[in-house]
């Protein structure tokens, strides 16, 4: 992978006390580890947390390596999680990393760990996606801290109060003995702006300064009998000590009001937008202040009821804006309050929606349906109404403008993909064959779901897909056919689905797209790239691999010659019996062309022979009928107008994007589409060979011609 | 001018992979060097695949009297943003549709347009209307500055990644922000990303818009002067054929409106070029019976435009003969070295991926050889035997040598037997049908003529497409068209029905493959449920 930061970005790191560094959040959070003197780092890329990788993997040689801080590229979350294990018995603290549906598969060894408890500040940032910008479900982390025992921090919008959190953090984490949950979510995961340094701090324990002595310690292991004594430790140590700690640190934050009869209790990054909200209602200023009391929970667990009891006392009635289903903040404060027997009024889910990520429309009408119940003058509710609703208003005036609403835009697989032409393959075969049952699993290739492919009947988690059809395919005639990208068979794939394929003699086709990286979330290494994150050379072989678990049918195909790949799939189709892989090998193109780019241009500037080609579209042969876009998807075919007046629809038109792959060439040979194809060689610095045969093939087109051709 | 003293608030919609983060970045940096505390925030993930995303920017000056820090939000507000800087023009649409644009916004976008996948995979045109993407953002803003950066960059030798950079000087330009040009300039080349071409491109975009060019643009192209039209064409005709192209212009000029005259001289052109003079001549006299019914009616003339249109694509099907021509044009590969910029120093060649199927190929053969055999091949047993089989030519010659040109020029021969070939013969008969069907309907209703006409625009591509457009064609004139108006007739309540059906048919049959089977199944449930009542 091609560095995301900038050597001075990077140089940043090493700022020490009053300097200001300018970065987004996975920098700054990076910062935050090396204030807090981590000496491990690991995780999974996946978005939103994906860049904290990138940060750690090009931090890693200039910055970590020599704090000796040790940098693990984990196999998956669970790899990840088990990391932590160092901190238990040693004052050791380590941070790691993934997307929120990560959090599952890491959730063994979480609870084992949480279990266990940490002598050193252990923290998990898990990228919490409610408002899912990328694949994954809607789901919140908050539920597995929970039932784990682990404290969560909820941190508001800005950069300054993160580094704070990230370093309070660490210090919950081995005051409570709780391992700490730090939700970055998706748009706090992506801000650029600014801090105020600190000093670094080197670990006491690193690779440079490794341990002399292991603690052992029986009572940390979670088997009978110690596991009973560490669930009382819980809950009667670790969550007290995490209420002390969170009240004598003030990590939770309350605006005071001046209106003592009404309040708003809010969490993390929901507290920008309903400050936002209230500004907007005129209820409060730009700078924190407000009319309204408020209690921002940077901590949302676990809860400290003396707080939450202090806030509601003497006040009529409470608005909970908590983003997010199951509405866990919202059931405990209405817990504590009945326990204090206090005779507040609380609203939340009942007057904002249930689910869904709670945007300022969303969080401005509850505010003002709160506001409206709890005001008697009629001037102040005409004027609540007129405000709380404008927007709403405003955005069904916008919605309903237009009588056809504007074209939505799905992502695509890239120009040049190589995973594209699977589908397409797949495409045109259905034409014979008829639909097959598409299990899809996680990475760019779930796209295939959409247009223009279709080709995905479900998704059910990483690795999981072609396990996911087992039960189904015994139930029905279709062919199952399932998909997995390099990654992903790394991840899990290979135990959760091969093996179980294997195991249960299951009749489906796997096709294996190997492309070299982890792209979807920004090309990082894994397994199938030769290398690891930290550049250091591994040789792993999905095909021996798939041998050593059994399975007996593998043919490996080059993606681009959509011919074989289409033979090879017919022989999958016909062979009935057994687990059928296909890999199809070709590198992810965007990794490929950013590589090759630099060769290139040097060997042009050498004065050195190079073949370049890409593919056009003739505007008087197309005829506009676009069945290539319907098996294609490629970004750089797309629409143009067609060159004579008579055609009233517009015609195809490859845009200079393109990278020269050949597909839409290839499709309209497999799919006996059109002649409109071709494919354009240009040799740039020729060698004597090949102009003398130009000079004798334009000889003979002239005499042919008579037209020029000599020239 | 916003003043230093407010809340800046700034959407960038984008499409995912062009770009959108380092304008964010160029702002963010822009606004810290004029004092500002600043919050930029992307959204890549699963959009980051061209998908639609967008970029948020809030910004306060750090020396406000409150002294105190201001808390930003992470979202935007609907109605609520003071500047939306839209990369491309759907995606502008699209925020619009979402409510951040508002009185008080002022918008600068980019008009070019990358099409979706959804605006790519119709039959027939996808794509989303300029006018409303217009409209919506003349109404929701109070400045609207909308022009092609894509086509300005291409113009100034630049690829598509300049149009941020333009942009961002489209927005110096405006004087919409507190930020200083030095500021804008410095942050470019703070940021660090392709600093020569963008600082060049960041000037392109300054100076479009404080010489008010922009003003001239969307949408108003220059109306093509009829005599260049006319050269233009002959220029291309063989010398012999010149003479008889001119009389037919000025027939045109003389029997046509303005309205209908480029179409027929380009008609003409085509079909002469396509086979010869008596051809056009032809084609002429079948417009002439349709023109009929026009002229009296003043009105727009669009039966005629529709029918002429699309009659002059169906006599111009596409055969060998006619794709071999194409692809030895010399403009072809004028063009094609035009769009590759070929240099000095570079050789190219062009490869072709030509497949014809059976029916292409026999179709060139004389209809006398080829009808009976196909009257044969079509009876049940042989054609089982065949369905499973297609036969096709599958071939990549590379078309600039001479042993590819020379297979393509053979064929270009052949031109003068056309009209004796099988597929000459079932073209003409599917003309006539159409020619009929224009007729018979514009008969009973003019409206009716028109759909008629338009539904000509069905019929395209090659091989099996065709077969398949042609079939769809068939079916929307005798499975819907026929029985819905003759049902309409035996009411005697006018047609309005069976021009609704046939223009919410005509949809269908253009959005998707199998838009004939919903189509057709509209047309039997509204009958079958008027007959009911």
């Amino acid at each position: 992978m091609g560095s995301t930061y900038s050597k001075e970005a990077i140089e940043g790191l090493k700022y020490g006390e009053g300097k200001i560094l300018y970065g987004d959040t996975p920098l700054i959070m990076l910062k935050g580890f090396l204030q807090s003197g981590v000496s491990y780092l690991g995780g999974y890329p996946g978005s939103p947390t994906a860049g904290l990788i990138d940060a750690i993997s090009d931090a890693y040689e200039p910055v970590l390596k020599e704090m000796g801080i040790y940098f693990d590229c984990s196999g998956n979350e669970a790899s990840a999680a088990a990391l932590l294990s160092a901190s238990i018995n040693h004052p050791i603290r380590g941070a790691v990393n993934w997307k929120i549906v990560g959090t599952n598969v890491a959730s063994d060894a979480l609870s084992h760990i949480s279990s266990s408890g940490v002598t050193g500040g252990a923290m998990i940032v898990v990228g919490e996606d409610y408002g899912c910008d990328s694949t994954c479900v809607a789901e919140r982390a908050l539920p597995f801290a929970l039932k784990s025992t682990m404290a969560v921090i909820d941190p508001r919008g800005d950069l300054q109060h993160i580094v704070r959190m990230v370093e309070e953090g660490f210090e919950l984490s081995e005051y409570t003995n709780m391992p700490v949950m730090f939700l970055l979510s998706t748009r706090i995961a992506h801000i650029k702006g600014k801090i105020v340094c600190k000093d670094n701090v080197k670990p006491k324990i690193s690779m440079l300064n490794p341990l002399n002595e292991l603690v052992n310690d029986l009572s940390k292991i979670p088997l009978p009998p110690f596991t009973f004594e560490q669930e009382r430790k819980k809950f009667a140590e670790r969550i007290p000590a995490a209420r002390r700690f969170i009240l004598e640190r003030r990590l939770n934050e309350v605006i005071k009001g001046d209106d003592s009869s009404l309040g708003i209790i809010t969490h993390g990054m929901i507290f920008n937008s309903l400050m936002r909200c209230l500004y907007n209602l005129g209820e409060a200023n730009l700078y924190g202040e407000s009319r309204i009391p408020i209690l921002n929970l940077n901590i949302t667990h676990p809860l400290v009821p003396e707080e939450i009891v202090d806030f509601l006392r003497d006040k009529k009635a409470v608005l909970i804006v908590e983003e997010g289903m199951p509405n866990l903040i919202e059931e405990q404060i209405r817990a504590i309050a009945q326990r204090a027997k206090l005779g507040v009024e609380l609203f939340g889910k009942d007057i904002l929606p249930a689910a869904g990520e709670y945007t300022p429309d969303h969080i401005i009408k509850g505010i003002g349906t709160f506001l409206l119940m709890n005001t008697n003058s009629d001037y102040e509710k005409e004027k609540i109404k007129e405000k709380s609703e404008y927007i709403e208003k405003h955005k069904e005036k916008a919605a309903r403008f237009l009588k056809e609403p504007v074209t939505k835009r799905n992502p695509v697989f890239c120009t040049g993909c190589p995973e594209r032409p699977i589908f397409t393959a797949i495409k045109i075969l259905e034409e014979d064959y008829g639909r097959s049952y598409y299990a899809s699993d996680i990475g760019c290739y779930s796209m295939s779901g959409l247009p223009p492919f279709d080709l995905s009947n479900s998704i059910t988690g990483m690795g999981i897909g072609l396990a996911s059809a087992n039960a189904l395919s015994r139930m029905t005639k279709k062919r199952v056919i399932s998909f997995m990208g390099d990654g992903t068979f790394w991840h899990s794939g290979l135990t959760t689905s091969i093996t179980n394929a294997v195991y249960n003699n299951q009749d489906a086709i796997l096709i294996i797209l190997e492309n070299f990286w982890t792209s979807m979330t920004g090309h990082h290494e894994n397994p199938a790239s030769g290398k690891n994150m930290r550049q250091e050379g591994v040789k792993m072989d999905i095909e021996k691999a798939l041998k050593g678990a059994g399975v007996r049918w593998i043919k490996k195909v080059n993606p681009y010659d959509l011919k074989e790949s289409m033979d090879v799939l017919k022989q999958a189709y016909k062979t009935e019996k057994g687990l059928k892989v296909i890999i199809s090998r070709g590198e992810c193109q965007l990794e490929k062309t950013r590589r090759e780019r630099v060769v290139l241009k040097r060997k042009l500037e050498g004065g050195k022979r190079v073949v370049q080609q890409r593919l056009g579209v003739d505007p008087e042969v197309c005829t506009g009928d676009h069945s290539c876009m319907r098996l294609n998807g490629c970004p750089s075919l797309t629409l143009k107008e067609s060159p004579t007046v008579l055609r009233e629809d517009p015609i195809a038109y490859i845009e200079h994007s393109c990278v020269g792959c050949g597909l839409c060439g290839e499709i309209a040979h497999a799919a006996v589409l059109c002649p409109s194809f071709y494919r354009v060689e240009v040799i740039s610095n020729p060698s004597i060979l090949d102009r003398l045969r130009d000079r004798v093939n334009r000889f003979f087109l002239h005499l042919l011609t008579r037209n020029g051709w000599a020239n | 001018m916003k003043t230093k003293g407010e809340l800046i608030k700034i959407l960038i919609p984008a499409v995912g992979g062009q770009g959108g983060g380092v304008l964010t970045e160029w702002l963010v940096q822009a606004f810290t060097l004029e004092g500002f505390e600043v919050q930029g925030i992307g959204l890549p993930g699963l959009s980051q695949r061209g998908g639609s995303t967008v970029y948020y920017i809030e910004a306060y000056p750090r020396s406000n009297p409150h002294k105190k820090q201001v808390i930003f939000s992470q979202y935007p507000v609907p109605g609520d943003v003071d500047v939306i800087l839209a990369q491309e023009f759907l995606e502008l649409g699209r925020v619009l549709e979402q409510g951040y644009g508002s009185e008080k916004t002022t918008i600068i976008s980019s008009t070019h347009r990358v099409f979706s996948t959804l605006e790519k995979m119709p039959l027939g045109s996808g794509i989303y209307s300029n006018e409303n993407l217009i409209k919506l953002a003349i109404n929701f803003s109070s400045r609207f500055i909308g022009f092609n950066a894509l086509e300005l960059a291409k113009e100034n030798g630049m690829d598509e990644l300049a149009v941020n950079a333009i942009l961002l000087g489209a927005l110096a330009a405006s004087d919409t922000l507190p930020i200083s040009e030095a500021s804008y300039l410095k942050a470019i080349e703070g940021v660090g990303v392709a600093v020569g071409s963008n600082l060049r491109a960041f000037r392109i975009g300054w100076e479009y818009v404080r010489s008010g060019k922009y003003k001239h643009t969307p949408g108003t192209e220059v109306q093509r002067r009829w005599e260049d039209v006319v050269t233009e064409r002959l220029e291309k005709l063989k010398p012999a054929k010149r003479e008889r192209y001119r009389e037919i212009i000025s027939h045109i000029e003389k029997n046509y409106p303005p309205r209908l005259r480029e179409i027929l001289a380009e008609a003409t052109f085509r079909l002469i070029d396509y086979q010869d003079v008596w051809y056009a001549e032809r084609y002429m006299d079948y417009v002439e019976e349709i023109y009929q019914r026009d002229r009296d009616k003043k009105k727009d003339f669009k039966l005629t435009e529709f029918f002429s249109k699309n009659l002059a694509l169906m006599m111009s099907y596409e055969d060998g003969i006619r794709v071999a021509e194409l692809k030895i044009k010399p403009q072809r590969f004028k063009r094609i070295k035009e769009e590759i910029r070929l240099r000095e120093n570079q050789i190219f060649r062009v490869i072709d991926y030509l497949k014809p199927d059976a029916e292409e190929i026999y179709g060139l053969l004389p209809y006398f050889l080829v009808a009976p055999l196909v009257r044969v091949a079509n009876t049940r047993p042989i054609r089982k035997l065949l369905s499973k089989r297609t036969l096709t030519l599958e071939q990549k010659p590379t078309t600039t040598s001479f042993t590819g040109f020379l297979r393509l020029w053979l064929l270009t021969k052949l031109k003068p037997l056309r009209p004796y070939s099988y597929r000459y013969h079932m073209e003409q008969k599917l003309i006539k049908k159409y020619r009929r069907k224009v007729e018979e309907f514009a008969g009973v209703d003019y409206e009716l003529g028109c759909i008629v006409a338009k539904s000509g625009q069905i019929i395209k591509g090659y091989g099996k497409v065709r077969r398949r457009t042609v079939d769809a064609f068939n079916r929307f004139i005798d499975n819907i068209l026929t029985p819905v108006s003759e049902f309409e007739k035996s009411q005697r309540k006018g047609f309005n029905l069976t021009q609704e059906i046939g223009e919410e048919a005509l949809k269908l049959i253009l959005a998707t493959n199998d838009g004939i089977d919903k189509a057709e199944e509209l047309a039997r449930r509204i009958i079958s449920s008027k007959e009911a009542s």
